[in-house]
């Protein structure tokens, strides 16, 4: 599987696909989607899409394509190899979220959350079947989020596909499993693969498995914590274990977006807003300083301009 | 003949309420320009020179500038001075200097040219980078015409409010990246406005010929 495209800049999310089977123009297809990499704190999160005639569905039971989760990493890439030699048939596309994608959608202003970037992702890797000219009649997919909400969003965006929605539907239809299998093998190369674009030298490869709860990726997190920067781009920064971590060991870095801090409350915001408090006005009004400054005109305020008479 | 002259110089000092540092130890970032007055600095009389226009001309050699209150009588009451030595321009190389839209609790070195730097990526319209796993977007503004952008650093803070204190350049800028949360950049962003500051000023406070 060629990830160039992807490494290239891993910062950014990127769309690989296969050819379109010309096959898959021509007849009713079916398509199943999948994602790889969704619970760990570290690498990219792949969502995956895999399709073929409805006509065809048997042969690609043939190819035993089983539950990916109980398949080793060398299963995993013998079946990948088996659905790209069937080629004439199997069509997939892959959406690969980088870390640093995950990150800053998660931690934006007008929050992006996880749920809502899984169906994004989803629906964009079907839209580009149908632009690619698929005959798209049925879609299969894994529950995220509640399924009946998910399956009439999808079934509303793709009017006239039939979308079926249903909890570990890659062990129930073999065209998931398929979709599965590439984004398991895609998030496998990512990980595996990932340049660092900070330099760690020797340290970067002893994460264990990536996942938050295990001691191993837990204590490489902290090993690697810078107290400025936090961590390379190969961390999401969004995991709570990933921001606890920051919290006790990093310094402390405020934005205009943060919730209320600890000390103060509405009247540390308002000050730091440059700006009065509405509490300022309620208790005993304050007699009028000796020489009271004259406040500057906003002009300057406007452009953060003050006159300095020490450093 | 080396002079040391105490100089009241007019600055602004370009700090957002929300700059982060990036460099070492109180290190500041100022611009100042080049109008002076030149006075003697014991008698506090003005030093004739041979231009009407006190501005530092290239034949004077300034060993170190003072800033000091502006009014005479403020120094005689016992205010320190503060002094920058020039000769620390003349090695001062030129480091990048970026302008964050976040407040970072640390005055100290940091990692900048291994996590930051190498993770800035330029496109034709904007240039985009991560901190913390924050989206920012950047654009590179250029101090104003005939100003200098220097940080300076204080190698030894003074004990007492009463001291003296010593100042040298460590590097000097002419453009530094300001970088927006989210937002992309754009001719509104606070400090490219306040680039305009100077030649209002000039307008208003330059001498009028007759």
């Amino acid at each position: 599987m060629d990830l160039s495209e992807f490494e290239a800049d891993n910062s950014r999310s990127c769309r690989l696909a296969s050819v379109v089977p010309e096959v898959c123009r021509t007849e009713d297809c079916c398509l199943g989607i999948d994602e790889a990499g969704r619970g760990p704190v570290l690498g990219p999160m792949v969502y995956g899409i895999c399709f073929c005639p409805v006509s065809m569905k048997q042969h690609l039971q043939d190819l035993k394509v089983a539950d990916s989760k109980t398949l080793s990493e060398e299963e995993r890439e013998r079946l990948f190899v088996k659905l790209d030699e069937a080629k004439h048939f199997v069509g997939w596309a892959l959406q690969v979220l980088s870390p640093n994608t995950i990150s800053t959608s998660m931690l934006q202003r007008v929050k992006y959350n996880l749920n809502a970037l899984s169906h994004d992702a989803a629906i964009g890797l079907v839209q580009h079947a149908l632009d690619c000219g698929v005959q798209l009649k049925e879609v299969f997919v894994d529950t995220v989020g509640p399924a009946e909400k998910y399956q009439d969003k999808l079934s509303q965006r793709f009017p006239g596909v039939e979308v079926t929605v249903r909890p570990k539907a890659d062990s129930l239809f073999p065209i998931v499993s398929a979709a599965s299998i590439c984004a398991k093998v895609a998030r496998d190369h990512a990980v595996k693969d990932w340049k660092f674009v900070e330099d760690l030298g020797e340290a970067e490869m002893k994460y264990g498995s990536g996942y938050p709860n295990d001691p191993k990726t837990k204590a490489w997190l902290s090993q690697q914590l810078d107290p400025v920067f936090g961590y390379p781009q190969f961390v999401r920064f969004s995991w709570s274990t990933a921001k606890t971590l920051l919290d006790s060991k990093a310094v402390p870095v405020h934005w205009d977006d943060d919730d209320d801090d600890d000390e103060g409350g509405a009247k540390a915001t308002a000050a730091k807003q440059n700006c009065s408090s509405v509490l300022s006005y309620y208790g005993r009004k304050k007699k009028n300083e000796e020489g009271a400054k004259r406040l500057p005109h906003r002009y300057f305020t406007e452009r953060a301009l003050e006159t300095v008479r020490d450093l | 003949m080396v002079k040391t002259a105490t100089l009241s110089i007019h600055y602004n000092i370009l700090r957002s309420p929300l700059d982060g540092s990036t460099a070492s130890s109180k290190d500041h970032i100022a611009c100042f320009g080049e109008r002076v007055s030149v006075k003697d600095y014991k008698s506090h009389k003005p030093l004739q020179r041979s231009s009407s226009n006190n501005r530092l001309a290239p034949s004077d050699v300034i060993q170190s500038v003072n800033f000091c209150a502006e009014q005479p009588r403020d120094r005689m009451s016992g205010s320190r001075v503060i002094r920058l030595d020039l000769a620390s321009l003349q090695r001062a190389g030129r480091d990048p200097v970026h302008l964050l839209p976040c407040e970072i609790e640390h005055d100290g070195p940091a990692n900048v040219n291994r996590y930051f730097s190498p993770a800035v990526k330029e496109t034709k319209s904007e240039m985009s980078v991560s901190f913390r796993g924050r989206g920012l977007k950047g654009q590179e503004v250029s101090v104003p015409q005939g100003y200098s952008g220097m940080v300076l650093k204080e190698d030894h803070k003074p004990i007492s409010e009463d001291e003296d204190r010593s100042l040298r350049v460590r590097s000097t800028f002419s453009t530094l990246t300001c970088w927006n949360l989210e937002t992309p950049p754009s001719s509104d962003d606070g400090v490219v406005m306040a680039m305009n500051w100077p030649v209002i000023a000039e307008a208003i406070h330059a001498p009028i010929e007759d």
